[in-house]
C-alpha cells in the first residue's frame, strides 16, 4: 500500500475489487463496441469512417463534459468554445508552413491544445467555490461567448474564410496515420484510452472524493475535502478531455473547420449528449456521442438539424430525470435485477445500510424497504 | 480624441439597446422569482416570436436569396396582427414551458430544470431553423421608418418606441406587483415558495401566469430587436446574454437593479462601439463585458450567499 | 370535523407516519407531542396538503380532502402556521396576512383583520413594517395572524412557542384559548410538554410515526410522558 508509485501519488489506481455488476457491464460495454469496431470499417463507405472517427472524438469531449456535470454537478455552457479553442491552437501549431515546412509534430502540438482549455475551464471554476449551478452556467456561457468573439475572429488563428491552410494527418513514431481509416483507428484507440482514465479516475480516491463534494458539501468539508479545490479539479480534467478531443479533431479535417461548429448552440448540442446518456455509463456515453454524430447527416434527407436534434435531446433528457434516458433504462433493468435479487434474498438485510448512501443515485427505483421512523426522520433532516 | 458629438449620439443609442436588453432582462428576472430557474427558454421565444413576426410581415422581394427558388414566401401583412399573433405565440409558449417546470420538474433541483431551459430555447432555435434555414433577415420595424432628430442625434421611431415600451412595462409591472393581490402572491411566492403553497396561494397558478407574462414579454423583444439589427439565431442569443448579464447584476431578484444592468450594458456597450474611447475592437467589447458580469456575480453571491445556499441543487 | 385515518405519509422512499388516527371536534385543542424527529410536523404538512399521504383517508367537515391542493385546504377553512414560522420576510405586515387570504372576501378579510389586530395589538403597530424586522415572538403572531385571515375552522399551528420568552408563550396560548372559545379547533404541536398539555383539551403523543397514546387526562399522560420518552427529550 503504501508503495511509491505514480498511481498512489496521483490517486489513480484501479479499483482493487471490481464489483460483478460493475465488471459485466463494463466487459459487456467494451465487447460490443470492439467487434462493432473491426467489422464496421470494412463494409461501410469513406464517409460513414470519417463520420464515426468525428463521433468518437465527440465522444471524448462528451466524457469531459461528463466529468464536470458528473463530478462536480455543475453544469459547463463552454464546451464548444472550449473545443474549437483546442482545434485552432493545435490547427495553428501544426499547419503547413509553421516552424519551417510541415508544421509542429503532432504530440507537442496536441499537449499545448489540450492544456490550453484544461486552464482555461479550471480557471473559470476558481472563483465559483460559493456559486450555486445557475451562476457557474452564466459565467461559463459568459466564457463562451468570449471565446467567440475574441479567440475566434483572430483569422491568423482560425484559418478565415475560404483561406488555404493545410493540416497534415498526424506522424506518430514514424508512423503516418494519414489515410482516413488509419485515422479511425487511432481515434478510436485515443477514444478508448480516455474511457479508461475516466474510469479509472472515478473509481479512485480523489475521484470518490469530488463525488462526495457534489452530494454533500457539508460532510465533505467536515471530512476535510474542500469542495472548492475538486471542483477546480473536475473542471480541469472536464476540461483537459475536451482539449484532447480538440487536438484530436484538428488534423481530422485536414484544415481549420468552420467557426459554426463552436458557438453557443454547440455547447448546448454538446451538452445534450450527456444528458441523454447520463454520467454513470461510459459506453452509454460512448453510444449516444455516436448516434448524435451521425444522426443529423443520415436523417439529410428529412432536414434533421443539429440543433433540434440537441433541443429534443436535452428536453427528452431533463424530462426523464437526472439519471438520463440511457441510465432510467439501465436503473430499470437493474431494478429488475434487484427484485429478482431480494426475491432470493429475502432474510439477508446486510445491503441495508449501503442502500441509504446511495439514495441519491436510486432515486427513481421503487423499491420501498420500510426503515425505522427514527432513521427515516433523520435522513430528512438532513436533507 | 474626444468628440461631444459622438458622446451624444452614442448615449441615445445606449439607451435604446439598453432599453431592450431591459425587456429581456426583466422577463428572466420574474421568470427566475417564480421558479428559481435561469430562463434561457425566453431566448428561444425571442427568436421564435421574432421569425414568426418577420414572416407574416416581410416583404418577399425583400427577403435573403430573393428571385432563386430559396427565397422564402413571407406574407405582407400589415403589422399590428402580426404583432399581436407573435406576442401570443410567446405567450403560449412561456406556458408550454411552465406546464413543466411548475409541474413535473417543481421540485427537482433547479440546475436540471435550467437545463431543462436550455433545452427548450434550443428546442426552439432549432424549429425556427427547420421551417426557416439559413434565413438571415433584415426585418421592417413595426413603428416605421420614420427618424427624428433628438437632443443632436438621429433617433428612429423604433428606438423610441423601444424605449417608451419599457417604460411602460416598468410602470404596469411595479402596479401589478406592489398594488394587487395578484402582485403580493407573486412575491409571497418568490419570498419562500413553500410557505406560499402553505398558506393557501395557488403556487402552480400563479407562476404559470407569471411565465405565461414574461414569455409574452420574450416575444416582445424579440419583435422589437429583429428591426435592430438582422434577424438570425446568433443575433438573438447576443442580446440574451447582455439582458442575462443585467439580470445577473441585480442577483436575479431586483427589478430596478437589473434595469440599471440593462442600461449600464447599454451605455458601456454605445460608447466602446461608438468611439467616444477610441477605436477598440469588437473582442474587447466582449472582454469588458465577461469583466462586468464576472463582478456582478461575485458582488451578488457575497451578498446573498446564506439565500443562495437554499436554492442549490 | 377533522377526521383522519390509517394516514401514513413520507418523502420520496422514506416512510415518515405509519396509520395514523385521530379526530378534532370544532372548538377543541388537540395537542401533539413527541420527541424529535417523530413525524410531527410531517403530519400536519400532510393534513394541509405539501406532503402527499401514500396511504389512508382526511375527511374535513364531511368532505375527503386527501388529495387536494393546499389552497383548496385554505378555502375550506383549514390553515397551517408552520414550523419555523416562515413569514415572507420581504413583504410587509399587511401584505403577509392577506397572502393567506386568497379566496377570501373582502369583508370577511375586513372582520378578520380587526380580530388579528385585538388578538395581538402589536400586529396593528407594525402594520406597514417590514416582516422580517420583527421579534420572533411577533414574527409568531405573524404567522398565526396569516393562518386566520382566512377565517378558519380548525388551525394547525406548529412548534409556536420555539425560541420565545415563557412571558411571550403565555401571551400566545392565551390567544389560541380565545380561539377555541369562539368555537375554533385548535391542533398544537409543541415541544413544551407541560405548557401546552395544560392547556388542551386532549393530547395526542406521536413516536417513530406512530400515534401511541390518546386521551383526555393529564394524569395518564403525565405517567406516560414520564417513564416514555421524557428522557429523549
Amino acid at each position: 500500500m503504501s508503495k511509491l508509485t505514480v498511481a498512489n501519488i496521483t490517486g489513480l489506481r484501479f479499483p482493487e475489487k471490481i464489483t460483478g455488476q460493475d465488471r459485466r457491464h463494463f466487459l459487456g460495454g467494451a465487447l460490443v463496441v470492439l467487434v462493432a469496431i473491426s467489422v464496421v470499417p470494412l463494409f461501410v463507405a469513406d464517409y460513414w469512417i470519417f463520420l464515426s472517427t468525428a463521433g468518437f472524438i465527440t465522444a471524448i469531449t462528451v466524457m469531459g463534459l461528463a466529468i464536470i456535470i458528473g463530478w462536480a454537478g455543475q453544469v459547463t455552457l463552454a464546451g464548444a468554445a472550449l473545443l474549437g479553442t483546442s482545434v485552432y491552437i493545435t490547427g495553428y501549431l501544426m499547419r503547413e508552413g509553421l516552424a519551417g515546412s510541415g508544421g509542429w509534430p503532432f504530440i507537442p502540438a496536441l499537449i499545448i491544445g489540450a492544456l490550453c482549455p484544461a486552464v482555461l475551464s479550471a480557471l473559470i471554476a476558481v472563483p465559483t467555490a460559493r456559486f450555486s449551478g445557475i451562476y457557474v452556467m452564466v459565467l461559463t456561457m459568459g466564457l463562451q461567448v468570449t471565446l467567440e468573439r475574441t479567440l475566434f475572429t483572430y483569422t491568423w488563428i482560425t484559418g478565415g474564410v475560404g483561406a488555404d491552410v493545410r493540416i497534415n494527418r498526424p506522424k506518430i513514431f514514424g508512423f503516418e496515420f494519414n489515410t482516413d481509416h488509419r485515422y479511425f483507428y487511432l481515434s478510436f484507440s485515443v477514444m478508448v484510452i480516455a474511457a479508461f482514465v475516466m474510469y479509472a479516475l472515478r473509481n479512485s480516491r480523489h475521484g470518490r472524493a469530488i463525488q462526495l463534494v457534489r452530494t454533500d458539501r457539508q460532510a465533505a468539508a467536515a471530512v476535510g475535502i474542500s469542495p472548492w479545490l475538486y471542483r477546480v479539479v473536475a473542471f480541469g480534467i472536464g476540461g483537459l478531455f475536451i482539449g484532447l478531443a480538440g487536438a484530436m479533431t484538428a488534423p481530422l479535417y485536414e484544415s481549420p473547420p468552420a467557426l459554426t461548429q463552436y458557438i453557443l448552440f454547440q455547447s448546448l448540442f454538446l451538452l445534450a449528449i450527456p444528458v441523454v446518456a447520463g454520467t454513470q455509463s461510459i459506453t452509454g456515453l460512448i453510444v449516444v456521442s455516436l448516434t448524435f454524430q451521425i444522426l443529423p447527416p443520415a436523417l439529410q434527407s428529412h432536414r434533421l438539424s443539429v440543433y433540434l436534434l440537441g433541443g429534443i435531446g436535452l428536453v427528452a433528457g431533463t424530462l426523464v430525470g437526472p439519471r438520463g434516458i440511457v441510465g432510467t433504462t439501465l436503473d430499470f433493468l437493474q431494478q429488475q435485477r434487484d427484485v429478482k435479487s431480494l426475491e432470493r434474498a429475502s432474510a439477508n438485510e446486510n445491503d441495508l445500510g449501503e442502500e441509504a448512501t446511495d439514495e441519491s443515485k436510486k432515486a427513481s427505483s421503487n423499491i420501498t424497504p420500510s426503515k425505522p421512523a427514527t432513521e427515516s426522520a433523520k435522513v430528512r433532516k438532513d436533507e | 480624441m474626444f468628440q461631444p458629438f459622438i458622446v451624444k449620439a452614442s448615449f441615445v443609442t445606449g439607451i435604446a439597446s439598453g432599453a431592450l436588453y431591459g425587456i429581456l432582462a426583466i422577463a428572466l428576472v420574474m421568470s427566475f422569482r417564480m421558479s428559481r430557474v435561469v430562463a434561457f427558454v425566453h431566448g428561444g421565444i425571442a427568436l421564435s416570436s421574432a421569425f414568426l413576426y418577420w414572416y407574416l410581415v416581410a416583404n418577399p422581394a425583400r427577403t435573403s436569396g430573393h428571385g432563386t427558388n430559396l427565397a422564402y414566401a413571407t406574407k405582407e401583412w400589415p403589422k399590428l396582427p402580426a404583432v399581436i399573433l407573435a406576442i401570443l405565440l410567446g405567450a403560449g409558449l412561456g406556458i408550454l414551458f411552465a406546464s413543466v417546470a411548475t409541474g413535473r420538474m417543481s421540485k427537482w433541483p433547479r440546475i436540471t430544470v435550467t437545463t431543462f431551459a436550455l433545452g427548450g430555447m434550443l428546442l426552439f432555435a432549432g424549429i425556427t431553423q427547420e421551417i426557416w434555414p439559413g434565413a438571415f433577415e433584415i426585418v421592417p420595424s413595426p413603428f416605421g421608418k420614420g427618424r427624428v432628430s433628438i437632443w443632436g442625434a438621429n433617433v428612429s421611431h423604433h428606438q423610441i418606441a423601444v424605449v417608451s415600451i419599457l417604460v411602460f412595462l416598468v410602470i404596469v409591472l411595479h402596479l401589478l406587483v406592489t398594488k394587487t393581490k395578484v402582485g403580493v402572491q407573486i412575491r409571497a411566492i418568490s419570498d419562500d415558495v413553500e410557505a406560499a403553497e402553505i398558506v393557501g396561494v395557488p403556487v402552480r397558478r400563479v407562476s404559470m401566469g407569471v411565465w405565461c407574462l414574461t414569455g409574452a414579454m420574450a416575444g416582445l423583444g424579440g419583435i422589437l430587436l429583429a428591426p435592430m439589427t438582422r434577424l438570425g439565431a446568433s443575433v438573438v442569443l447576443f442580446v440574451l446574454i447582455r439582458s442575462l448579464a443585467g439580470a445577473v447584476l441585480g442577483g436575479f431578484n431586483s427589478l430596478p437593479l437589473a434595469l440599471l444592468g440593462s442600461m449600464l450594458f447599454g451605455q458601456v456597450e454605445a460608447h466602446v462601439t461608438g468611439g467616444t474611447f477610441g477605436k477598440i475592437s469588437s473582442g474587447w467589447r466582449e472582454v469588458i463585458l465577461m469583466a462586468v458580469l464576472f463582478t456582478g456575480i461575485f458582488i451578488v453571491t457575497r451578498r446573498r450567499r446564506s439565500q443562495f445556499r437554499l436554492t442549490e441543487a | 370535523m377533522l377526521e383522519v385515518s390509517e394516514l401514513s405519509a413520507g418523502y420520496g422512499r422514506l416512510q415518515v407516519l405509519f396509520d395514523i388516527n385521530f379526530g378534532v371536534r370544532a372548538g377543541e385543542m388537540l395537542a401533539i407531542i413527541g420527541p424529535n424527529g417523530a413525524g410531527k410536523s410531517t403530519l400536519l404538512k400532510s393534513l394541509i396538503g405539501v406532503v402527499t399521504p401514500t396511504k389512508g383517508r382526511i375527511i374535513f367537515e364531511g368532505s375527503r380532502i386527501t388529495h387536494e391542493p393546499p389552497n383548496m385546504r385554505v378555502a375550506r377553512g383549514l390553515t397551517l402556521s408552520p414550523e419555523g414560522r416562515r413569514i415572507f420576510s420581504s413583504l410587509s405586515v399587511h401584505e403577509n396576512l392577506l397572502s393567506g387570504a386568497v379566496r377570501t372576501s373582502s369583508s370577511v378579510i375586513e372582520t378578520q383583520l380587526e380580530k388579528i389586530y385585538s388578538l395581538f395589538p402589536v400586529l396593528a403597530e407594525r402594520e406597514k413594517q417590514e416582516a422580517g424586522s420583527l421579534s420572533g415572538g411577533e414574527q409568531q403572531m405573524l404567522a398565526i395572524g396569516r393562518a386566520l385571515i382566512s377565517a378558519p375552522k380548525l388551525l394547525l399551528i406548529d412548534e409556536p412557542s420555539m425560541g420565545l420568552a415563557p412571558l411571550v408563550v403565555a401571551e400566545l396560548y392565551d390567544a389560541l384559548l380565545k380561539l377555541t372559545s369562539e368555537g375554533i379547533g385548535v391542533v398544537v404541536v409543541d415541544e413544551r410538554v407541560t405548557e401546552v398539555t395544560r392547556i388542551s383539551d386532549r393530547t395526542c403523543i406521536v413516536e417513530k410515526g406512530r400515534i401511541v397514546y390518546e386521551g383526555e387526562h393529564s394524569e395518564a399522560l403525565e405517567q406516560l410522558r414520564d417513564t416514555a420518552f421524557l428522557g429523549t427529550l
